[in-house]
């Protein structure tokens, strides 16, 4: 029964004291959508002005808490009653920047000729290709040229990109099996075209690609199939 | 059978020790559930009726009452015909007791008090009426009673939901009826907290705070309890006790979406920032269309629908409420 500002940060995120990091997560997000406005629970109780209050300590308390090494400070300082005002929350990391770099010589040259070589696992490739960041859309479609993305094709990139199909059909909400297939080269078996268009951009957006390129290469495969 | 709490710290009170003519310590050992919530139409009388099935599944004797005074229609929930005896005879004393308007449903373990009754007179009873309820609850031969309050804040709604072990706030996501939802539990609340304190000046205080706009710039019934500490320790003392004690249950019903779901959280977490209250998200109903075209045909979903979801949502509402615990994240479908 405490005045938000007398909260310490568990109490904020309503959280108990040996919460693990997942429940950080789920009290942060839960608090975001309850106190970022438009909530149907909140308005009929709270002003705006009161949201945006629980919604900054909730932002305080989810940055400390959220990394082990100032969640310790915070604890230690919390158990011998210390002040807290000046713990300054960890650094976070962009979490882009350590993208894997795709080593190739050139493009063609991993593209499999015929069906038959996509059975083989791809042979290592010496020279390295840095990999642009994924927001760089135009420099790395430059990087690209004279590529035609077909599904094999795009498996390499996404493998060697260390992205995981689970990890895109969660992000993108697109079926998993659809994406094996798209990255198959499975044309009977994928979704109507428009279907596929859609599905298609996303992914290759996903992976930092042309998404307008990507789709035409592809249709150009599908169609002829 | 644990103990019905709410009625001890009742019987203690002084407004129902003072009534108690020795009548009302009754043999009654089991569980007081009751359904209440501001707006009407959010599916409280088909949720406790559906529990009561849930209940009597399990072996218990499970007693329906439909509290709900001129509104009532639990029989029909249960489809049961109108009934030839009914709350409004006890009340009206042409019955003694309680147990003469006790009906049988036709499911096993359950039975029923219907409130059905043409005799508008009941729908107002007075305080003599209620306490001589109040006291002949407590000689009910079952395991669980089961509430029906209907909707509204009435001091008898309100007297009801707080006798109750389990009190169960019923809310569909729409914002009138959270709001409505909200100026229950604000209700029920201070009613709470006017009932154990006698201090005049506190009482008063109370009284003021629920008005928003009040002189003394309280905005929260937290900020209530901090400021009544400052001028009565003991009092803001058992105030902080008894926030804690109170701990209404919420169910969501009508879901249709994740979003749906996830207002019932913001619902807990605005309860605990604004009024310092633990509500305990109990579950959420799922809307489908077998529960209308049950309701249509005045059957019970549960029985007529057992496999569908909105009937595995109530099973596992049923559970979440006999082990006193909030919906789990992982079992949300």
């Amino acid at each position: 029964m405490k005045r938000i500002e007398e909260q310490n940060y568990y109490e904020i995120l309503e959280i108990k004291q040996a919460a693990s990091y997942k429940e950080i997560e789920d009290a942060y997000k839960r608090a975001k959508e309850t106190y970022s406005g438009g909530s149907l629970a909140t308005y009929s109780l709270f002003t705006a002005e009161e949201c945006k209050e629980i919604l900054d300590a909730v932002e305080d308390a989810y940055r400390v808490l959220s990394f082990s090494k100032t969640r310790e400070e915070y604890n230690r300082r919390l158990a011998a009653g210390l002040s807290v005002e000046d713990l300054k929350p960890f650094h976070i990391e962009e979490p882009a920047k350590t993208m894997q770099p795709i080593v190739a010589e050139s493009w063609k040259e991993i593209a499999p000729a015929s069906k038959e070589t996509l059975q083989c696992a791809p042979a290592t490739i010496k020279t390295d290709v840095e990999i642009p960041k994924a927001v760089q859309t135009v420099k790395e479609a430059e990087s690209f040229e004279g590529v035609e993305f077909r599904g094999s094709i795009l498996k390499i990139i996404r493998e060697r990109r260390g992205l995981s199909l689970n990890l895109i059909a969660e992000k993108t909400k697109i079926n998993i099996n659809y994406l094996e297939n798209i990255e198959a080269e499975k044309y009977h078996q994928l979704p109507a075209g428009l279907f596929l268009k859609s599905y298609l951009s996303q992914y290759a957006r996903f992976l930092g690609l042309d998404s307008k390129k990507v789709v035409e290469d592809y249709m150009r495969f599908y169609e002829k199939a | 059978m644990a103990k019905i709490s709410g009625l001890e710290v009742n019987w203690m009170s002084s407004e129902v020790l003072n009534n108690n003519n020795g009548n009302g310590n009754g043999s009654f050992k089991g569980q007081i559930w009751a359904v209440g919530g501001g707006k009407g139409g959010t599916g409280k009388s088909l949720i406790i009726s559906n529990l009561g099935i849930c209940l009597s599944r399990t072996g218990r004797d499970v007693l329906l009452v439909d509290a709900d005074l001129g509104g009532a229609n639990l029989h029909s929930c249960l489809g049961n015909s109108f009934p030839s005896v009914t709350l409004s005879d006890f009340i009206r004393k042409k019955v003694s007791s309680i147990k003469d308007v006790t009906i049988d449903t036709g499911i096993p373990h359950l039975s029923l008090i219907s409130g059905a009754e043409d005799y508008l007179e009941v729908a107002n009873t007075n305080y003599a009426q209620k306490m001589r309820l109040l006291r002949q609850i407590t000689f009910v031969d079952s395991d669980y009673i089961l509430l029906d309050l209907g909707a509204g804040t009435t001091f008898n709604t309100l007297d009801f939901f707080l006798i109750a072990d389990s009190g169960i706030i019923v809310v569909t996501p729409e914002p009138t009826s959270i709001e409505n939802a909200y100026r229950f539990i604000k209700s029920v609340f201070y009613r709470r907290l006017k009932k154990i304190v006698r201090h005049q000046g506190v009482r008063e205080i109370i009284v003021e705070v629920m008005d928003r706009k009040n002189e003394l710039g309280i905005k929260t019934p937290v900020e209530l309890i901090n400021y009544i500490g400052l001028i009565n320790n003991d009092i803001g003392q058992r105030f902080k006790e008894e926030v804690l004690k109170f701990r209404p249950k919420l169910i969501m019903n009508n879901v249709r979406s994740r979003a749906d779901i996830n207002v019932g959280f913001s619902i807990k977490s605005t309860c605990l920032k604004y009024f310092g209250i633990n509500i305990a998200y109990v579950g959420y109903i799922e809307y489908d269309e077998s529960v209308w075209q049950a309701v249509r045909r005045r059957k019970p979903f549960l029985l007529e629908y057992p496999n569908t979801r909105p009937a595995k949502c109530l099973e596992r509402i049923t559970k979440n409420i006999i082990m006193n615990k909030d919906i789990e994240e992982e079992f949300i479908l």
